[in-house]
């Protein structure tokens, strides 16, 4: 099955995203723009730098966040905000689709 | 092909694992090895170093293995010792392509690649550039367009080519092959090993931060499977019979499945003590308690500074003094030892900032502290950072990026508080270790005007920074330098040795004879180089007279001028 979702880059650029259901949100990145500086550490939520916003109406779609990513969130040094995410802890469900998803400009 | 790499400073993994590969595709591989003392910048002590070093011996043991290439590896900080090598070795085989490869050159590509005597820089990892490039010249084609290579042609132009994909998986090379170090005494009873190549943080200050940038769209950061690894340390176990195992990754326990995955193997087929690097941000319960379980005995933890305000907005550190607190907490809950690690002489640190660093010490109870110096290494954020405002000059950025001094040694950064850099940094270890009541003697010799106490005292604690490693290496050292002295003398490669992929390329191809003509070695030196040689010779005797009972402990950067 197919999840489609809505990115927009590091440029503000939108872009329709269609991948296979079960993967993350970091993994449909990395695989479809290959950015620079993201997802450093494979998913393994400890580097943050997979952060991203999620639109406010599309938030609670979303599982909880739990301590271990919120920790992840406060410990890097990235633009926390409130609807901060990690990519690497969503996994693309069914109903997660059509949000809209945006990626963090890196400081550096 | 004969292939002759050199290298100075401790056992080097990275080099291990190019030599395993090259090795690996036919090509006879030799090391000569040197262990850097004096210029690695703990001490400077001239009348030890003659036991270490002998350009002599390194000279004509490469002229033994008669090479067809020779490979450099090089960090910031040895880098000068090993331009001079390369420029005695093009003297004496200057039909010998050079090849440098390692950190410096991969950050400073322009300036490397500038010097004479390197024909060709490697940015970023070796094994396939090298492969490429050893092939080309079996087969006599031209090499100016390898991958990860720059090449400088005959004319002088030089071919910046392309970087290569990063090499995944890890598993599909070879295990590294320690035994080249092995035969110059380098390994010592605890053994290094290494998981992963790569770092998921950017902390400003180190070279991971422009690494990480440099591969843009793929994730620098790779990690060998379970078996590979437990493989690799039972074949290391069975041949060098360790006491204990000590993981060099920048971050050895991030990722809890393969941990998990790890304690059970390590357990069953390893058992023996180990210690590896955590972050504030890693040490979490899950990762310290299944470390524990896998027989792991100590861990680093990169503090840095006891400064927030350093932390996180210069170093892109985001760790609270709690959230540091707690993890030494845990760490000693699980009954792991900690060694602590902090930097000082960072731009805008003011002697409050530094004593902060101690003040954070005293919270978190750890078993032993190493402290260093900032070094701004090039091409790094916080080495930007500190030349934009004004903290390094060109000149001594310069010196840097020449590799001059160290992080033990040297604050190259114009600071208001120099002097506080250099006591700070002298006196945290010894600080970490003595009862609460003599603190106030301490805190009182941190205050007076840097001098000779001072320097006494960072000498005196050198065991205190890692006391079991200390006690291994002043064991071992007798044994060390006698092998490596040994083994720059003996020869240990193949005689017979004949090119398994020259035969496949016919016989029509067989490289030109670059053989000496004669066995009798000094008479293939060149005059030039014998005489430099003689007046190496000369100083260094001179120099041994000087410090004949002590040695000159080089601290400030006057010590260093007069030095270089």
């Amino acid at each position: 099955m197919l999840v489609k979702f809505n990115l927009i880059d590091r440029e503000k650029k939108q872009i329709p995203m269609e991948v296979e259901e079960g993967i993350t949100i970091r993994e449909a990145i990395m695989e479809k723009l290959k950015p620079g500086n993201f997802g450093l550490c494979e998913g393994n939520n400890i580097c943050a730098t997979c952060h991203v916003y999620i639109d406010k109406n599309d938030f609670n779609k979303l599982k909880p966040i739990e301590d271990d990513e919120k920790e992840t969130m406060e410990t890097n040094d990235i633009d926390q905000k409130e609807f901060s995410r990690l990519s690497c802890q969503i996994e693309l469900k069914q109903e997660l689709e059509g949000i809209t998803v945006t990626m963090e400009i890196p400081k550096r | 092909m004969r292939v002759l790499f050199y290298y100075r400073g401790s056992e080097h993994i990275g080099l291990e694992s190019i030599m395993a590969y090259i090795q690996s595709k036919g090509h006879l591989v030799e090391l000569i090895y040197e262990p850097a003392l004096g210029d690695n910048g703990y001490i400077d002590i001239p009348w030890l170093n003659n036991f270490f070093y002998n350009d002599e011996l390194v000279v004509n043991k490469a002229l033994r293995f008669k090479p067809d290439l020779i490979c450099f590896s090089a960090i910031t900080n040895l880098y000068m010792p090993i331009k001079s090598l390369a420029r005695k070795f093009k003297e004496i085989m200057p039909d010998i392509p050079i090849i440098v490869g390692g950190i410096h050159p991969t950050s400073l590509p322009e300036e490397t690649i500038s010097e004479d005597f390197f024909d060709m820089i490697c940015l970023g990892e070796g094994e396939g550039a090298l492969e490429d490039l050893l092939q080309r010249m079996r087969e006599k084609r031209s090499y100016n367009d390898v991958k990860n290579l720059w090449v400088k042609d005959p004319s002088g132009h030089i071919h910046k080519n392309v970087k290569r994909p990063i090499i995944k998986p890890l598993e599909s090379l070879p295990n590294p092959d320690k035994s080249f170090f092995a035969r110059y005494g380098a390994l010592t009873s605890r053994i290094m090993i290494m998981t992963t190549r790569g770092c998921p943080f950017a902390c400003t200050f180190c070279v991971n931060s422009f690494r990480n940038a440099a591969y843009s769209g793929e994730v620098y950061l790779r990690q060998r499977s379970v078996d590979n690894v437990i493989s690799d340390m039972v074949e290391i176990k069975k041949q060098y019979k360790p006491k204990k195992f000590r993981f060099e990754d920048d971050v050895f326990a991030f990722n809890q499945k393969w941990l998990d995955e790890f304690k059970v193997a390590y357990k069953e087929k390893i058992n023996l003590p180990f210690h590896c690097y955590v972050t504030p941000s890693t040490a979490k319960d899950s990762i310290l308690k299944s470390l524990a379980e896998a027989g792991c005995e100590s861990v680093s933890m990169g503090i840095q500074s006891g400064s927030e305000h350093i932390r996180m907005k210069l170093l892109h550190r985001r760790h609270s003094d709690e959230l540091i607190i707690a993890a030494a907490q845990r760490i000693k809950k699980y009954g792991l030892k900690l060694q602590a690690e902090y930097i000082f002489g960072f731009p805008e640190e003011t002697p409050e900032e530094m004593w902060k660093s101690y003040e954070l010490n005293d919270k978190l109870n750890a078993y032993n502290t190493a402290s260093f110096i900032f070094y701004p290494y090039p091409k790094t954020a916080l080495a930007d950072y500190s030349i934009e405002n004004g903290y390094l000059s060109k000149e001594n950025y310069d010196k840097i990026k020449d590799g001059y001094g160290s992080y033990h040694t040297s604050c190259w950064l114009d600071l208001p508080y120099k002097d506080e850099v250099y006591k700070y940094n002298a006196l945290l270890p010894v600080w970490n270790v003595t009862p609460k009541f003599l603190k106030p003697i301490l805190k009182k010799i941190l205050k007076m005007k840097y001098s000779w106490i001072h320097k006494f005292i960072y000498a005196a604690t050198f065991p205190l920074i890692d006391f079991d490693e200390f006690i291994i290496r002043i064991k071992e050292m007798p044994h060390m330098i006698m092998q490596t002295r040994n083994a720059l003398k003996n020869d240990f490669w193949d005689k017979d040795y004949q090119d398994p992929g020259m035969i496949e390329v016919g016989s029509d191809l067989i490289k030109k004879n670059i053989t000496p003509k004669t066995d009798n070695i000094d008479n293939l030196i060149p005059a030039s180089v014998i005489a430099q040689q003689k007046l190496e010779k000369e100083r260094k005797d001179k120099r041994k007279k000087e410090h004949f009972f002590h040695g000159k402990i080089k601290f400030d950067m006057k010590l260093d001028k007069k030095a270089n």
